[in-house]
């Protein structure tokens, strides 16, 4: 195990009541680095960004962070640890407006910390302050894909894991996603990314890995599996 | 393998006060009748019918605050845990035998015992929750019902074996007093209006505004709001999910037990003197949206008046058929509730 690891899931199993998702998952990321995971449908990419937030409990294996065991805490205890998650659905706070939403964000924050973040944030979407006073359900998709980036940056992530930010956008707007990662790592954030976009995605992160039927089928640096014959077969349709 | 259980069901806690201007037509309306009431009765043309009539709409407002209170703890549950707590109202009746116990026993007066009383309440639902009602949350409605009802049989059973089935009420030696000018009880117009009413409907209004507060400004209401609204958002900027559903139940019980002292010096105690503020709050709940605090407040206060000034225009009948006649017609015409559902 490298030293520097942030985070570490080491055979883990996972999945819901009786059904069996994650079979030994094993994955690393290392501070500062975006990796990728990437995988079909139903592979079970929201599965492990799930475990590793806590909202769910693995049945079987290590998940660690800086070396110490994080089985078993709550999601909530996770945000405390600087383990934030963008969901595949968002999960805003729809009737309260964007502002209300980003100070929600930083919940677990000093009142100084949010003031700072929230000028981070505000800096990072522009769009976020001109309608701070909008309710969140009323946002389009886009601009709730923003605010929910911008509400889990609110928590001041060390690792941010993002399921499918670029999901349903505009290609335009799939472009700003991919710009506000690279941003989002200048400032030393590590992120954890999920998505079904994996050429874009593999070219923006460090290391990826790629998930078949809930098991880690390959893994290496972005462009290593660019240019593996099963990630361009399977997943660039080459 | 387990869940850990947050469910991305979208609450609709609300927790602003909000009157719509129709309230005020609808108060409006109500006092008409009543005026008209007085001309077409056969006591109309004598003063007594004004004076009934005044009565109705000073015990309706004042009984409504009170009411409101008890469906805000209810509604307060609901937005937060979905669940409908049909022990809300046995609560209520176990906070006012608490109550009765340190006033005619320990010999503390009813009032002083609102420091007492909910806190004591709140333990209770907090525990009850944790114990009973937690292990249900991911069932199926109609069990969660079905838990909360034989609850509430549990409980007022246990009051019956304890205190038997005797009436029992409190005393105030200062109930006819008078404070400066002022005597009690008031009479106004001919309208007789207890000191321990009036002490209800301002004791429910200000622990009404003080859990509007902590709602609002808190830190712990804060995580209550986010928590009612969306229990997988609020976990994931870090509101521990499990602990603020606990902490609901028992501020919500707490709530029903501070309306429960208040209205003790005033009403004799059975084990189902809870019973019809059950039945109440739940219908007050409906009418002011569930899980819209705001809207049990003002909701409460039309459903005391509507059972007054009701009981006036259908004499001979229950207060609660009035009561009822508007509950069918909210569901039917409005079921998201009066108050507008997710607008404000
Ligand atoms: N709440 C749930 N209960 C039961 N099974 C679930 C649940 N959520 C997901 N699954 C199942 O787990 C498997 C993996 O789902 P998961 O959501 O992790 O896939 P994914 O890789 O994120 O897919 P997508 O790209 O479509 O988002 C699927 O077979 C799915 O049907
Ligand atoms: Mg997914």
């Amino acid at each position: 195990m490298r030293r520097n690891n942030l985070l570490v899931l080491d055979q883990v199993n996972a999945g819901y009541g009786g059904l069996q998702v994650l079979h030994e998952v094993s994955l690393e990321v290392e501070a500062g680095e975006v990796v990728a995971l990437v995988g079909a449908n139903g592979a079970g990419k929201t599965t492990t960004l799930r475990t590793i937030a806590g909202l769910l409990v693995p049945s079987a294996g290590r998940i660690e962070l800086e070396g110490e065991s994080v089985v078993g805490l709550g999601p909530h205890d996770l945000v405390r640890r600087g383990v934030v998650m963008v969901a595949e659905d968002r999960e805003l706070f729809g009737a309260l407006t964007v502002y209300e939403n980003l100070v929600m964000g930083a919940f677990t924050r000093s009142a100084d910390e949010r003031g700072e973040s929230l000028d981070q944030v505000h800096e990072l979407f522009p769009i976020l302050e001109e309608r701070a006073q909008q309710k969140a359900e009323t946002m389009s998709g886009g601009q709730q894909q923003m605010l929910a980036i911008g509400r889990a940056l609110m928590a001041r992530p060390r690792l941010l894991l993002m399921d499918e930010p670029s999901m349903g956008l505009a290609p335009k707007l799939v472009a700003d996603v991919f710009a506000t990662i690279d941003r989002i790592r200048s400032t030393g954030i590590t992120v954890l990314l999920v998505e079904q976009n994996a050429k874009r995605t593999l070219e923006t992160a460090d290391r990826g890995y790629v998930i078949e039927s809930g098991e880690i089928h390959l893994s290496g640096t972005g462009d290593e599996l660019l240019a593996s014959d099963d990630v361009r077969r399977a997943y660039l349709g080459l | 393998m387990s869940d850990a259980g947050a469910s991305s069901r979208t609450g609709r806690l609300q927790t602003r006060l909000h009157v719509p201007r129709w309230v005020w037509g609808v108060v409006l309306a109500l006092v008409v009748l009543l005026w008209r009431w007085t001309e077409v009765s056969d006591l109309a043309v004598t003063p007594a019918g004004r004076t009934i009539a005044l009565q109705a709409l000073t015990t309706g407002l004042l009984i409504g605050g009170v009411y409101g209170l008890v469906a805000m703890g209810l509604s307060l549950i609901f937005g937060v845990l979905e669940i409908i707590n049909f022990a809300h109202g046995a609560f209520l009746t176990l906070a006012m035998y608490l109550t009765w116990v340190l006033a005619d026993g320990v010999g503390i007066d009813p009032y002083l015992t609102l420091l007492i009383t909910p806190l004591l309440m709140f333990l209770v639902g907090a525990a009850v929750q944790k114990v009973v009602i937690n292990p249900a949350m991911g069932q199926p409605l109609e069990n969660q019902l079905l838990l909360t009802f034989a609850l509430s049989i549990l409980i007022e059973n246990a009051l019956l074996l304890a205190f038997s089935a005797n009436p029992r009420s409190v005393r105030l030696d200062y109930a006819n007093a008078s404070i400066g000018p002022v005597e009690f009880p008031l009479r106004i117009g001919g309208a007789i209006i207890e000191l321990p009413r009036i002490v209800a409907f301002v004791g429910g209004l200000a622990v009404a505004w003080a859990l509007f507060s902590f709602l609002n400004r808190s830190r712990v209401g804060t995580a209550i709001r986010a928590a009612g609204l969306n229990r997988t958002g609020a976990s994931l900027v870090g509101v521990n999910v499990d602990r603020i559903q606990v902490l609901t139940f028992g501020l919500g019980t707490a709530v029903a037990a501070a309306a429960g002292v208040l209205v003790l010096p005033f009403l004799t105690l059975e084990p189902t003197t809870g019973t019809q503020f059950n039945i109440l709050s739940f219908v007050i709940v409906v009418l002011g949206g569930l899980g819209n605090i705001g809207g049990a407040l003002v909701g409460g206060i039309l459903i005391g008046l509507t059972q007054e000034i009701g009981g006036l225009l259908f004499p001979g009948q229950s207060k609660l058929l009035p009561v009822f006649i508007i509950f069918i017609a909210t569901l039917f015409l409005k079921p998201e509730g009066l108050f507008g559902g997710g607008a404000e």
